[in-house]
């Protein structure tokens, strides 16, 4: 069953007299449960995909239908309530707040939902147990990222949304923080949607819906994703 | 610097033109405001410059007691110094009606010899007057006088008369001007009528018919070229005034030697015709009553007489009446005696009647029984008596005559027998037979004896019994005859006593009836004396009240031309000493008040923008380090492209420089027009004469603004630059570090941190994290606060002034100041004291005095204050302490002296101070401190300020308060005591009261604009700051939105911080608002007054309430940003 359904989305930018078709009518699903990799060349219109899949911008055309519900009309204020109880973000950035610690980053997330996960089981299941009173700043990036995700994962959200989860990071830390997300996506059944310029991960996702130009140039479904570690990159 | 360069500056300024904006209106606002309102002082001053200039404004106004003769002017033209003179004339009148306003009349000003008009009127509406019975009204005053209204006037004393110094007394106003000589709505004073002067109005010359000028105006040389109210200006006056008051001197000799013996003699003829006739008429009047006198004792006498003759008549009447009824009564008792001696009688008449009747029935059967058997039968008897009650003697002789009958037939019987018997006696002797035994002799016998003893019993009668029934018969009708006689006079008696009777009812009835008459002529002969009496003494009241009235109205008369002599004296006096006033601007109502509000303005002027300029500045630096800040990457770039360092601190130098050039253009452009013309036109209300504004721009004021303001900015742009141009280029263009979370203080005390909420921590740490923004944030918000604490003190603390000073410490309600003379006052104070108008009065004395301690000294508005009666004056005047509110007691060993002049004594309680009167001077213990807002006083006890200054006291003014429960008519009470001699003004409180109201009420506008201004302050700043903070956070806000943060939420979770810093913004500036009102009162607070030192709650709770309103609307606006902050945006690349 699919969790998530595109139905010829539009999204078109009117910046003066140039119309920018950032997303150009693309249908696709996702189901629930799976892994599904967008990949893309900058400005394929992966991002506004992950934006609108995310409430946190509203479609020109076409329906979004997320557990069924139809997302592409919401007000702004049940976008807001949207993306409070039904959707984690990671960014690239981390996005952390500099002036609180591990913990009450997790915590600012809880503070707002109905049924959060323990900020301190959060950052646990992430392999931060110990430094759940360190401020962001006394973390590396790797350990930002892990904190960044433990704070979309406390909400419980159906969906977890990544916008390039490891493009600040090297190598290595990529590759743990990709590992985590995909133990998350297996052992407690987190559908998660990543975006990448990265064509190289696409092996461990599910499913690859390859963009350009903001349309979709392939939908493939992997049958045999492999894991992390298995992935030469 | 490169094209290139400028052009990248220019495009900043348009990248980042809500900054630029918010640099430059901050700058505008601060420059803006300090330069306007100190624009405003020299403003106003050069309003009135050009003003008193433009109608040539008399420096002095010269009076004369005795007035002006063109010698006079002559003299005071040709003193040194003086330009023109023109001379003019004035009075007080009254205009008619109920109101009884006073009204000062001067002549239309007219250029004279050859001088400029002074003082020319400045025409309002309609014309100037053109006939000798117009006039035209002064205007801005609270009357209104409309063009065609007839004006008729009376003159201010009773009974004078106004053609003395009037030729007309009734006017067509034509026309509406203004006077120089009044620039705001005060009228001054006078000390006619009321003592209120209403309204001022201009006639022309001629229509006076005073014979010499009356004032004179006089414009100086060398005072044309200064300021007014300045320095130079007023000392160039004395020393014009001193020689002025030589010229008066020469003047004044001159007036005495040739015109005063003339007066003086006219006057003395005048007393000494005033001497005679006052004689001649009380001569007569006293013959008058001496004539009324003897009437009345004429009548006196007369009528004593009257009545003596009726008291005699009275007297004789009630004798008569007296002797009548002892008469009656002498009468009754005789009558009354006669009376019983008649029943008496009548008693005695019937018991002898009775008698007599019994004595005659038994006469009747004596006389029977001894005649029965005598040969007289009972119908014999019976025949006999007749109808007779008794019997004569004459019947008894008829009786004896029977008898004998009836003898002699019984004697011949027994003659017969004894016949028969000798016979028988014979036969028998002869018979012998005893005789005894023959019944017929026996019975012979017995007859004979019978017969014989029948005949012996009737010869005892006729022999005795019938003499002794004679003498019976006899003595029965004797008593009868005595009984029949008895009665007979009774009859008589009684008879005799009717009439008796009768004839004394008669002449009692004629005694009385004279006696009546007696009465009534009694009774009408009183009543007629008193007719008389009331009619005589009716005519003699009537004569004794004409004689009265005469007398009254002579008295009247005499006391008026008494009066009128004493006051041709005094005037005569007075013209023996003539005064000559030389009054300068000073003396024009409302001339120097203008300048204590323009130096008032000035002193707010002083304190309020720098503190603005502060924090506009402030809010400078932090705008321009944070955009030099975010401009990080961009200097960077020049850097690494090889910009010299000079190019880019020129970039941001050109920055700041040119928001603040042109916030400093704007800011004057707009401050300079629109600050003095808001404030000038509010105190037009009270100088409504003045032209409009003349704007003054303080050059060197925004000369020096715009260059600190200059330099600030350019400090900021050039130091931020120059930290950040520190770095090596590489580390510019990797973005900044964000700025590291940090543990707070408040994190070590676990049992306060572990109890707050998450959002509470979380506002906690952000708090302290942006230490520039807390002080910043705080001090604005501090700034505001205590601005609008300090415009609402102020407001309070002046408003103070008034409501302590004369309801709380000063609380009488009128001042009646006599003459010093002191040969009126006991008079003056027995009526006042009496009045039942006033419910508290005092007397007592204020003498202007210079006090001392050391080398300090004060001796404007000084008074020493000598009450009569401590115990009356403190009843009117609160003496106490302020703080405590402590009763201080006057007493004999030192004085009270008020808080305003301790103050710049240096003095406390215990102190010694000095008082100089005129020339002597002594020593005091301060006794105590007193509240006192108005002017300085010294209190001293009567005894102390004798003992002192060797000398009594002189008590001349009266302070009474008004009977609360009566109405008090301010212009009865006014008018009636300047009528009254001694008496040299009367002032009322609420008269000064209005004034002083009218004229803070134009503090109300400062107050606005420091509010304005306040919000202005408080809304830029915080505005700028919460705009600040969110551009920097905005990624944080961002990510809130993106977690799922409603809109309400985010705001909180900023606001939170925002909130409470403004809350210690308030309390920080409650705290620099009282100290700042404190500043800002002892600036601008006058030498002669002191403003309330209290800060109400309300001062408090109002400022706090407005700055969380203004933090508030900056709030609610800020909201609408945070709601437009794109997340997609914000979140998709690094700072």
């Amino acid at each position: 069953m699919s969790l998530v359904e595109f139905k010829d989305v539009k999204k078109y930018y009117t910046m003066g007299e140039v119309t920018i078709k950032a997303v150009d009518g693309i249908s696709f699903s996702i189901d629930e449960g799976s892994f599904t990799v967008v990949v893309g060349s900058s400005g394929a219109g992966k991002t506004t995909v992950l934006n609108i899949l995310g409430g946190m911008d509203n479609c020109t055309e076409g329906t979004v239908l997320v557990a069924g519900r139809d997302v592409s009309r919401l007000s702004d204020k049940e976008l807001v309530m949207f993306r409070r109880y039904d959707i984690g973000f990671v960014f690239q950035f981390y996005n952390l707040i500099q002036n609180l610690t591990a913990k009450e980053n997790v915590e600012l997330a809880t503070q707002i939902c109905k049924n959060p996960m323990d900020a301190q089981e959060a950052l646990m299941s992430v392999g931060l147990g110990d430094r759940m009173n360190n401020f962001p700043s006394q973390l590396s990036g790797g350990e930002q990222q892990r904190v960044s995700i433990a704070r979309a994962l406390a909400k419980r959200p159906k969906l977890l949304l990544c916008d390039e989860p490891t493009g600040a990071l090297d190598d290595n830390t990529g590759r743990t923080i990709l590992k985590l997300l995909q133990r998350k996506c297996r052992e407690d059944g987190i559908t998660v949607v990543l975006i990448t310029h990265n064509s190289a991960i696409t092996p461990m996702a599910d499913r690859v819906i390859r963009m350009g130009s903001g349309k979709i140039i392939s939908d493939t479904v992997n049958e045999n994703p492999l894991s992390v570690d298995e992935i030469e990159w | 610097m490169s094209k290139m360069l400028l052009r990248n500056t220019l495009r900043d300024i348009s990248k980042t033109k809500a900054r630029f904006i918010s640099i430059m209106l901050i700058i505008m606002l601060g420059v803006g405001f300090l330069v306007g309102i100190n624009s405003t002082a020299p403003s106003m001053y050069a309003v009135a410059k050009e003003y008193y200039k433009e109608t040539n404004l008399c420096d002095f106004r010269l009076i004369s007691t005795v007035g002006f003769t063109e010698d006079d002017v002559e003299a005071v033209k040709n003193t040194e110094g003086v330009k023109d003179v023109m001379p003019s004339y004035f009075t007080d009148v009254l205009l008619s009606g109920d109101s009884g306003e006073v009204v000062r009349l001067y002549a239309v000003p007219n250029a004279y010899n050859g001088c400029d008009t002074v003082n020319k009127l400045v025409l309002r509406e309609g014309r100037l007057p053109e006939n000798p019975d117009e006039i035209v009204v002064g205007g801005g005053g609270f009357d209104d006088f409309s063009l065609g209204k007839k004006l008729k006037f009376e003159a201010p004393v009773k009974g004078e008369d106004l053609s003395k110094t009037l030729d007309y007394a009734e006017f067509t106003v034509v026309g509406v001007v203004d006077s120089p000589m009044y620039i705001s709505f005060e009228r001054g004073v006078t000390n006619v009528g009321s003592g209120k002067i209403s309204a001022y109005m201009f006639i022309p010359p001629e229509s006076f018919s005073v014979g010499r000028y009356t004032e004179l105006y006089v414009t100086g040389e060398a005072l044309e070229d200064f300021s007014p109210y300045s320095e130079e200006y007023d000392n160039a006056r004395e020393t014009l005034k001193a020689r002025l008051e030589a010229t008066s001197e020469v003047r004044k000799k001159a007036f005495s030697e040739d015109e005063l013996g003339l007066v003086q003699a006219s006057l003395d003829e005048a007393k000494l015709t005033f001497e005679k006739e006052k004689a001649k008429t009380e001569k007569e009047l006293s013959d008058a009553q001496k004539k009324i006198d003897d009437g009345k004792a004429q009548l006196a006498q007369e009528i004593n007489n009257a009545k003596a003759t009726l008291a005699d008549a009275k007297k004789q009447i009630e004798e008569g009446k007296v002797q009548l009824e002892e008469k009656k009564s002498e009468f009754d008792k005789r009558t009354k005696l006669a009376e019983e001696k008649i029943t008496k009688g009548e008693k005695d008449l019937a018991l002898a009647q009775e008698e007599i009747a019994q004595a005659k029935a038994q006469m009747k059967e004596e006389i029977f029984s001894s005649v029965s058997g005598m040969g007289i039968t009972r119908e014999k008897f019976d025949y006999l008596y007749g109808d007779r009650d008794m019997l004569s003697v004459s019947d008894v002789y008829v009786l004896e005559g029977i008898v004998k009958a009836y003898k002699s037939s019984v004697d011949s019987k027994a003659f017969a027998l004894k016949i028969l018997i000798k016979e028988m006696e014979a036969v028998f002797s002869i018979s012998g037979k005893d005789p005894e035994s023959v019944e017929e002799y026996t019975q012979a016998v017995i007859r004979y004896n019978e017969l014989t003893a029948e005949s012996e019993k009737l010869a005892v009668f006729l022999d005795t019994g019938k003499t002794e029934l004679v003498n019976a018969v006899k003595a029965l009708t004797e008593a009868d005859a005595q009984v029949k006689a008895s009665e007979e006079e009774l009859a008589i008696a009684k008879t005799e006593l009717e009439k008796g009777k009768i004839t004394a009812k008669e002449e009692f009835g004629k005694a009385e009836q004279e006696l009546v008459q007696a009465e009534k002529d009694y009774t009408s002969g009183l009543e007629e004396l008193e007719v008389k009496e009331q009619e005589a003494t009716l005519e003699l009241q009537k004569a004794q009240e004409e004689l009265d009235k005469g007398k009254k109205e002579a008295d009247k008369e005499f006391e008026k031309a008494y009066k009128e002599l004493r006051k041709a004296q005094k005037e005569l006096d007075n013209i023996a000493n003539p005064v000559w006033y030389i009054n300068t601007r000073d003396d024009n109502p409302g001339y120097s008040s203008y300048a204590d509000n323009v130096e008032r303005v000035n002193a707010v002027g002083k304190v309020f923008p720098v503190f603005f300029m502060l924090v506009a500045v402030l809010v400078c630096v932090t705008t321009l380090s944070r955009l030099v800040e975010e401009q990080r990457a961009d200097i960077g770039a020049l850097t690494t492209l090889g910009y010299r360092k000079r190019d880019i601190f020129f970039k941001y130098i050109a920055y700041a420089l040119s928001a603040t050039v042109i916030g400093s253009v704007v800011g004057i452009a707009f401050g300079v027009p629109v600050i003095p013309t808001v404030i000038f036109n509010a105190y037009k209300i009270l100088y409504s004469s003045m032209p409009s504004l003349v704007l003054k721009l303080n050059w060197s004021g925004a000369i020096v603004a715009t260059l600190v303001a200059m330099l600030c900015t350019t400090a900021v742009a050039f130091f931020t630059c120059n930290a950040l141009l520190k770095h090596k280029p590489a580390t510019l263009l990797r973005p900044k570090a964000p700025k590291a979370g940090k543990r707070i203080f408040l994190e070590r005390i676990g049992f306060v941190w572990n109890k707050m909420g998450f959002f509470a921590k979380v506002t906690a740490r952000n708090i302290f994290r942006y230490k520039a923004r807390f002080f910043m944030t705080v001090i604005g918000v501090a700034g505001c606060t205590a601005l609008i604490f300090a415009a609402f003190g102020l407001y309070a603390s002046i408003n103070d002034v008034m409501g302590k000073q004369f309801g709380e410490i000063f609380t009488y309600d009128l001042i009646i100041a006599a003459d010093d003379s002191a040969e009126y006052n006991k008079s003056l104070k027995e009526k006042i004291f009496a009045d039942e108008r006033f419910a508290d009065k005092a007397l007592c004395s204020q003498i202007v005095i210079t006090a001392k301690n050391g080398d300090k000294e004060v001796n404007t508005d000084t008074y020493l204050a000598i009450p009569e009666n401590i115990a009356d004056y403190t009843q009117i005047v609160n003496l106490r302490e302020r703080k405590s509110g402590e009763k201080l007691t006057l007493s004999s060993d030192g004085v009270i002296v008020t808080e305003k002049l301790a103050k710049s004594l240096d003095v406390s309680a215990g102190d010694k101070i000095t008082v100089v009167e005129k020339t002597k001077e002594a020593d005091f213990t301060v006794l105590g401190i007193c509240e006192n807002y108005m002017y300085g006083y010294v209190f001293i006890s009567p005894e102390l300020y004798e003992k002192s200054f060797e000398k009594e006291p002189e008590f001349s003014m009266f302070m009474c308060t008004a009977f609360d429960k009566a109405p008090f008519d301010e212009d009865a009470v006014g008018r009636e005591y300047l009528d009254t001699e001694g008496v040299l003004g009367v002032s009322f409180i609420s008269a000064s009261v209005k004034s002083f109201e009218d004229m803070i009420s134009s503090l109300n506008y400062v107050v606005l604009v420091m509010i304005v201004s306040a919000a202005a302050l408080a809304i830029v700043v915080l505005y700028n700051l919460t705009n600040i903070n969110i551009a920097e956070r905005k990624r944080e806000i961002s990510t809130l939105k993106v977690l799922g943060f409603k809109n309400g939420e985010t705001s909180a979770y900023i606001y939170r911080e925002n909130i409470l810093l403004c809350l210690f913004g308030i309390a920080g500036g409650l705290v620099l608002g009282v100290w700042l009102l404190g500043y800002i009162i002892t600036t601008i607070e006058l030498e002669m007054v002191m403003f309330g030192r209290d800060i109400h709650a309300i001062t408090f709770v109002i400022s706090a309430l407005l700055t969380a309103v203004f933090a508030g609307f900056v709030n609610m606006i800020m909201h609408l940003r945070l709601k437009k902050i794109d997340m997609v945006e914000s979140l998709k690349s690094v700072e």
